[in-house]
């Protein structure tokens, strides 16, 4: 047992850190405190994202033959901590998901121009697998792609495809076999959203972040389009949400917050005598927040680990998540109680961090519904985990 | 960063859940419903060299924790804390002189004949002992009182704590001339109540040098809070073993009640405890065994220990409906001993405020 970062992981977050520290000029800071960029897509994160692509920042879990760096699990953490901690919309599904498979299970036209393209931090993908109909339970989904001359025909609807308003190809679940299992007939294809048939419309979000609703008409993509074997999209989907898991709960930026917070109330003056942090209740809401981050890191680390060493349970996934998105909530709370009034006060001189925690908090809620809700998170590990009966 | 148990620690575990095997049956267990010690046990560990190496004298306390777990697991009634890491491991911290004779003593008579008396009322801090001890002719007399002391009324010697002008001190008494009063507490833990007021303790019975007592009495309460994390971890797994095979098998409604998910999610919410338990415990034990600083840690886990054994044994009681509290199924033992552990040593209210001043301090 030894529960701490080797000298070399010490030694790769250490150079992360400088890194993004020098990758973020004023410019791309003052783009990413631009609600419309919040997601990125802005002229400064398109460079910023190129400049990452040439200095070999891109493609981290990629298997070396395929121009990746072929990080183990506990190195990809790091790395998405440490960015996570800037605050830059790193498009992690497009460079950590959609890329790899495409690299390994793509024709070789999509590994040639897509995947390559995708290291160099020139293409963007958003991911449509949800529709209307089609949520926690993914498999139901009625998106259509049909074989048509050399290529197959694509007509639906997806919901929530985040960065589709900036993408250049969705990542797409489309049912292909009405025939079999539901899960069973879905393939995976790349569809250019430069195409006539390709539309969306914006969805507001509460948390100010914005998502849209695309639409899919009469879209002929080539057989090189299509990821995988026909029908084997389910695998594919499947095979990577661990990692996506485990990129939204990672402790990392609560964890910057947590110390800017903390810095800050110790020097943020009540009365001429006291401090912020001199109050008792202001304390223990920092103590909790702290007793969290402890169990949230340990969670998060415990799962890479089992992920580097194949021993990773069913469950273990689950855990992450739901613990992750509800402390999420719970620290964010205790954050802004702690500033009281001030946490909502926007573009002022009394702001607190411009009003952040208060839309981190807005934003946190989508965590515990989406990635796979934690209802059916607990259902996992009430069955895999407990061997309790299957719920109804 | 490495998450696994080595071949050894498996080792020990499997030998000694196979010699608790025969002191865990309920029948065995009914005997010490009304006073929880089990002198044969202990001797049982002892002989089989689970407390001190015979050959080396040395005392692993690694080992003392994997222990501490499989007596919470099969709430056998027997705590090593006071005997084992409050008194052996802080004389052989204290270079001691005559802690060979202790050892001697230990392997030929198997008892519990050490102990510790260091909780006093409403002190939740034992680092910070509130009996006074006043210079006198040839050492200190003291004034005060210690409770919860394990097996007090048999120990030859206790180490008691004490605060003076010259700083914290500890010391290993002689308990036959003591004020030593037997307390019925609810878990049936053997525990004393000592009356300290007027007792002399000479110079020679100290065990620290000036200014060392307060580091050896914060190293004392680091390995309580482990000891304590690891008999909750034990006792926690087992109440949620029952509670996931209990509600497997009852049936309402024509279906196990396991496959509502108001029944599902309240034990997955358990599963979820135990793991934040055993992870902070893996954490803490690291950076002990390191020789890392880990006060914030201890107290954290501290507070997590308290929170989940509540968590659990509540859960796990409503879980199983009236059996839950029936003393006829055994949970209600779990129940009892996890409030105990909760309770002594400071609480996680305590340990949390502890732990934000901690945090908060400004330097």
């Amino acid at each position: 047992m030894k529960i701490e970062l080797t000298k070399n992981q010490q030694k790769l977050k250490d150079e992360l850190k400088e890194y993004f520290l020098s990758l973020l000029n004023k410019e791309l800071l003052s783009e990413m405190s631009d609600p419309q960029f919040f997601e990125g897509g802005g002229p400064e994160f398109k460079k910023a994202l190129k400049i990452m692509g040439q200095d070999g920042w891109i493609g981290l879990s990629w298997p070396k033959e395929f121009g990746g760096k072929e990080f183990t699990p506990i190195e990809q953490y790091i790395f998405v901590e440490e960015i996570m901690r800037t605050g830059f919309p790193f498009p992690f599904l497009t460079t950590e998901s959609v890329g790899p498979m495409i690299a390994q299970h793509g024709s070789d036209w999509a590994k040639e121009t897509i995947a390559k393209s995708i290291l160099k931090g020139e293409t963007i993908f958003a991911i449509g697998y949800s529709e209307p109909n089609a949520g926690t339970d993914l498999a139901s989904l009625k998106t259509q792609a049909l074989p048509d001359k050399e290529g197959f025909k694509i007509n639906g609807q997806k919901i929530w495809t985040s960065l589709a308003n900036y993408a250049d190809y969705i990542w797409l679940a489309a049912r292909t076999n009405n025939e079999v299992k539901k899960h069973k007939g879905i393939s995976m294809f790349i569809v250019p959203t430069d195409d006539d048939g390709f539309s969306y419309t914006p969805i507001q979000t509460l948390g100010d972040v914005t998502t849209n609703m695309t639409y899919y008409d009469d879209i002929y993509v080539s057989k090189d389009n299509l990821v995988g074997e026909l029908n084997s999209g389910w695998n594919l989907i499947t095979s990577q949400l661990n990692l996506e898991r485990l990129a939204l709960v990672n402790h990392g930026p609560v964890d910057e917050l947590y110390h800017q917070l903390l810095s800050l109330a110790k020097k943020t003056k009540v009365d001429s005598t006291n401090v912020l942090s001199d109050i008792d209740w202001v304390k223990s809401n920092f103590a909790k927040i702290y007793s969290g981050l402890e169990t949230l890191k340990l969670i998060c680390w415990k799962q890479v680990w089992g992920m580097e060493n194949n021993v990773l349970s069913m469950t273990d996934a689950s855990l992450a998540k739901i613990y992750g998105s509800e402390y999420f909530i719970e620290a964010y709370r205790m954050m802004m109680e702690i500033f009281g009034e001030l946490s909502i006060i926007r573009e002022d001189s009394l702001s607190i961090l411009n009003s952040r925690l208060e839309r981190m908090y807005r934003t946190a809620s989508i965590l515990t519904f989406g990635g796979g809700t934690n209802e059916v998170q607990r259902d996992i590990i009430s069955m895999a985990g407990l061997l309790m009966p299957r719920s109804r | 960063m490495d998450f696994s148990s080595s071949s050894e620690e498996k080792l020990i575990r499997e030998s000694l859940k196979k010699l608790l095997e025969s002191f865990s049956s309920e029948d065995y267990l009914k005997k010490f419903d009304s006073h929880r010690y089990d002198p044969v046990l202990l001797s049982e560990l002892i002989t089989n060299g689970f407390l001190v190496d015979q050959d080396t004298n040395k005392i692993n306390f690694d080992v003392i924790k994997i222990l501490s777990e499989e007596l919470g697991y099969s709430n056998s009634p027997l705590n090593l804390s006071a005997l084992v890491s409050d008194v052996l491991i802080t004389l052989q911290e204290s270079s001691f002189k005559g802690l060979s004779e202790i050892f001697m003593d230990l392997f030929s008579n198997k008892l519990y004949s050490y102990t510790s008396a260091l909780n006093e009322p409403l002190n939740f801090e034992i680092e910070s002992p509130k009996v006074t001890g006043n210079l006198s002719n040839n050492g200190y007399e003291l004034s005060g009182t210690k409770i919860l002391s394990y097996n007090l009324d048999i120990a030859k010697k206790a180490l008691i704590s004490f605060i003076t002008d010259d700083g914290v001190y500890l010391a290993l008494i002689e308990t036959d001339q003591l004020e030593i009063t037997s307390l019925d507490v609810t878990s049936k833990a053997p525990y004393s109540k000592l009356n300290l007021d007027g007792v002399i303790v000479s110079k020679e019975s100290i065990i620290n040098k000036s200014g060392e007592g307060l580091y050896l009495l914060k190293n004392i309460y680091a390995r309580r809070v482990l000891i304590q994390a690891s008999l909750a971890r034990g006792m926690v797994l087992k109440m949620l073993e029952l509670t996931a095979a209990y509600t497997s098998e009852r049936e309402q409604f024509d279906r196990p009640i396991g496959s509502f998910q108001a029944v599902s999610h309240r034990a997955a919410n358990m599963f979820i405890d135990h793991q934040e338990l055993d992870l902070n415990l893996q954490q803490a034990s690291y950076l002990y065994s390191s020789g890392s600083d880990l006060e914030n840690q201890i107290l954290n886990l501290k507070y997590i220990t308290g929170n989940v054994l509540h968590r659990t044994s509540y859960a796990a009681q409503h879980l199983h409906g009236g059996m839950g509290v029936a003393k006829e199924y055994p949970l209600w033992r779990y129940c009892l001993s996890a409030k105990e552990h909760e309770i002594i040593n400071g609480n996680s209210s305590s340990a949390l405020e502890a732990l934000s001043k901690n945090i908060t301090l400004n330097q």
